[in-house]
């Protein structure tokens, strides 16, 4: 066999298995529900300005505590700022930290993994040994812990949730390479001489980053959880800015008064978290249906 | 937060000593429940937000550890129920030198402490010394003027001043002046305020960290009561759940329940809310170390940029008032003070023109995250500030290390409360203006030459009259230098069960659990 028709061989390989469930997406429920919830929090986020006309940092303390109404459709919180407003501007914070807090793992993660999984060795044991050490943690514990060290802030999420949540990619790409490094097609590439960076990138990753992705969805809903969490307990984006958290711990001092306050961010997270989970579920139908059998 | 009230009584100095000799004998304190016998028996328990920290009366400033160790040990003089005066309590009578440097205290007969010694005056001189030791590392400060106290007889006491000093009695009615066996009954210092032992109505008992502290019935007490078996202080940070075992029946009084939720408790069938009058100041300190606090105006258009009047509404649901002076209106002495710092906007706006930050600045506030008010208060500031171009970034930590860190100075700003623990504006003028003090004046080094010559002025003024009027000049002057922000003043609020009699807090934060009783 030449060069050539190896790779030809290799493309012809996977290709059926994309198009054939790609073309059918919409005809999946669960991923076309989760897609029209995330995409919906996402629009909201986006033209935040464009649905609602009150500032959300603006206190007035005059209209503090106000139940709903036609002016403030979820009422006031106690320094008189739109709680409406404020919950839309929030999804801007939480959904920004939590998209863009999943990319430095993801990719340190991923390729980490796939390295020590595709080359094996000691490069492997050393890099398995620094994730089940960071296993060995609860991811809380180490995120609060990382940002009391860093100071509260985004930057310090950011770079919490990166050195904590680095490993699962890790140790989903090593498994997954492990399997397709004995895959024909990937045999059959080395016969054919390609090299290994080739082959990663060009044959191995297309395959195998499926599961990084869908895995992915799910971290999103943990790292908006955690950005919750950690809003909550005071460390995370600092007052005034909307926050979903630290809006459920402005709240909570009036749980049995103002009981709104507390509970309508707390039903965003639960529905964007839904919306989430939704899309990571339709995205592993579409992307991997063999496993889901 | 802390507060550190002290009183020189007499604040009456004058008035202090005519009610002194009007009540003389024993003023016994109200008994129990208005009407009909108190039920004995019983335990009652109160939760609280923090736990204590130590039961050293000489170095211990939180109120929180205050109000426990003053059901144990007790001073020679009480302050009265309004807070206005002092009276004799183990003490039962006292005369004054004509030169007013000495003063002969009579000590009753009939108190022993729980360790079955009775007591005499060397532990009286023991207890004192014991104090004034801690310098201005404790609450040592208070005893300044007393050159020496000695043992006279078993139950005389004699103590001669440096100086004449208006404020004694109120001193000696100081918890820090509490009577304890002398020599600590032979053991440490640590050692004995591990389990501290005095004449009071209650029994130490046990402490868990964090959890409860616990005191029992002294079956011995000198006075009426005590009517309840035990008293347990648990420690419940959340105001929600304080609030919820109040109305579920597991708890019997609940300490500083939240402003937001005091009107719920207030309707709720069976339960007393009462805000006691306090003598509490709110107020914002800023760290004259730090530039640019050290510049008057920056401070200046800080104390008049804030919105006082929003924040007894938002923060206190109304429960209070915007703050005028240092001393607040419970205090002896306190004088209004029409030209203090309140909102104005174009004033603040000229003041920080003035000043070394004409465009703005940015600094930080430093709060206990654990305290809903000053989370709240700190927002407000920031959100009022903002107009001025001041960022503010709000610093939240938890009770402990916003302690260390206020200790330290290391703060920018911070907001701070302070309650009077005896009857007397010196306690708190000595602490909060000048440098010796015991706290760098009140943490901020503040330190006005003028200001610090007119409170050593008062201290030794014991004409009323000419008193009131240096007390009125020194709350201007330090108004006008903006050594702080006052924000406000709010009362003690407490809410209980219909089941318990008798508890009354006075202005000065402190109650008599020997007073109390709890009904089946």
């Amino acid at each position: 066999m030449t060069t050539a028709a190896v790779a030809t061989a290799t493309r012809a390989m996977r290709r059926p298995a994309r198009s054939r469930s790609l073309k059918a997406w919409y005809r999946n429920g669960t991923l076309v529900a989760g897609m029209v919830i995330v995409g919906l929090l996402v629009l909201a986020a986006v033209f935040a300005p464009l649905i609602t006309h009150y500032d959300p940092i603006k206190q007035d303390l005059q209209n503090a505590l106000l139940s709903p109404s036609a002016d403030h459709w979820l009422g006031t919180d106690k320094y008189g700022r739109d709680v409406y407003t404020r919950l839309v501007y929030g999804a801007r914070v939480d959904l920004r930290i939590g998209f863009l807090a999943v990319l430095i793992p993801f990719v340190v993660g991923s390729v980490a993994g796939a390295l020590a999984g595709y080359f094996g060795g000691w490069g492997d044991t050393i890099v398995m040994r620094i994730v089940d050490v960071f296993f060995a943690f609860p991811f809380y514990v180490l995120v609060i812990v990382l940002v009391f060290v860093f100071g509260s802030g985004e930057k310090s999420i950011y770079l919490a949730i990166a050195a904590v949540s680095w490993v699962a990619y890790a140790k989903i790409m090593r498994g997954e390479l492990l399997v397709a490094k004995k895959q024909d097609y990937v045999v059959a590439a080395r016969l054919g001489g390609m090299s290994h960076g080739r082959i990663l990138v060009r044959h191995i990753a297309p395959n195998v980053m499926s599961q990084a992705l869908i895995y992915a969805m799910s971290d999103i809903v943990l790292d908006i959880l955690a950005i919750v969490t950690l809003g909550y307990l005071g460390l995370g984006i600092a007052p005034p800015t909307a926050e979903w958290g630290s809006m459920i711990l402005d709240g909570q001092e009036f749980i049995t008064t103002f009981w709104l306050q507390a509970t309508i961010p707390g039903l965003a997270v639960v529905v964007t978290s839904l919306g989430l989970s939704l899309l990571g579920d339709g995205l592993s139908d579409l992307l991997s249906p063999e496993r889901r059998k | 937060m802390t507060r550190a009230t002290r009183i020189r009584s007499v604040g009456v100095a004058a008035v202090a000593a005519l009610a002194l000799t009007a009540c003389g004998g024993g003023s016994s304190s109200d008994s129990g429940a208005a009407g009909g016998t108190p039920t004995e028996g019983g335990d009652l328990t109160i939760a609280r937000q923090a736990d204590i920290l130590s039961m050293d009366k000489t170095t211990t400033f939180d109120n929180s550890s205050i109000y426990v160790m003053e059901q144990i040990m007790e001073p020679l003089f009480m302050v009265s129920q309004d807070g206005t005066k002092v009276e004799p309590w183990l003490a039962t009578d006292y005369t004054i030198s004509d030169d007013k440097l000495t003063y002969t205290i009579k000590l009753r007969d009939d108190v022993k402490f729980t360790n079955g010694n009775p007591m005499t005056a060397a532990d009286v001189k023991f207890s004192i010394d014991e104090d004034t030791k801690t310098g201005a590392d404790g609450w040592g400060f208070i005893n300044a003027a007393i050159d020496s106290v000695e043992a006279t007889d078993d139950s005389t006491v004699t103590i001669k001043l440096k100086y004449a000093w208006a404020p004694l009695l109120a001193d000696l009615s100081l918890f820090s002046n509490g009577i304890i066996p002398e020599n600590y009954g032979g053991l440490t210092s640590e050692q004995f305020y591990e389990a501290p032992v005095g004449t009071g109505p209650f029994v130490w008992g046990e402490w868990k960290q964090g959890q409860y502290v616990k005191v029992t019935k002294n079956p011995d007490y000198w006075g009426d009561g005590p009517h309840l078996d035990s008293v347990t202080w648990t420690v419940v940070p959340d105001a929600n759940t304080r609030k919820l075992q109040l109305q579920g029946g597991q708890i019997d009084i609940d300490e500083f329940p939240d402003w937001s939720g005091f009107g719920t408790l207030k309707d709720t069938p069976g339960i007393t809310a009462t805000a006691f009058p306090s003598t509490r100041l709110d107020y914002l300190a800023f760290n004259q170390l730090r530039t640019p606090f050290e510049d008057v105006h920056v401070r200046r258009a800080i104390a008049y940029a804030l919105d006082r009047e929003a924040m007894v509404k938002s923060v206190l649901f109304g429960n209070g008032q915007a703050a005028d002076s240092l001393l607040s209106p419970g205090t002896p002495y306190y004088a209004k003070n029409p030209d203090a710092p309140q909102l104005d906007l174009d004033k603040a706006k000229q003041e920080l023109a003035q000043s070394s930050q004409p465009n703005g600045f940015s600094t930080s506030i430093l709060i206990n995250a654990g305290d809903p008010n000053q989370v709240s208060v700190a927002q407000i500031i920031q959100s009022q500030l903002k107009e001025l171009g001041i960022d503010v970034k709000i610093n939240s930590l938890d009770a402990t290390a916003v302690r260390a860190a206020r200790n330290a100075q290391d703060f920018d700003m911070i907001i701070l409360g302070w309650t009077m623990d005896i009857p007397d504006p010196d306690e708190w003028t000595s602490f909060a203006v000048d440098p010796e003090g015991g706290s760098h004046s009140a943490y901020t080094s503040y330190n006005n030459p003028e200001v610090i010559a007119i409170n050593k002025q008062a201290q030794a003024e014991t004409d009323d009259a000419k008193r009131a009027d240096l007390y009125k000049q020194l709350q201007e002057k330090v108004a006008d230098d903006a050594f702080a922000a006052y924000l406000y003043y709010s009362p003690y609020a407490y809410a209980m069960s219909d089941k318990v009699s008798g508890f009354e807090v006075t202005p000065l934060g402190n109650y008599h659990l020997e007073d109390v009783s709890k009904s089946e």
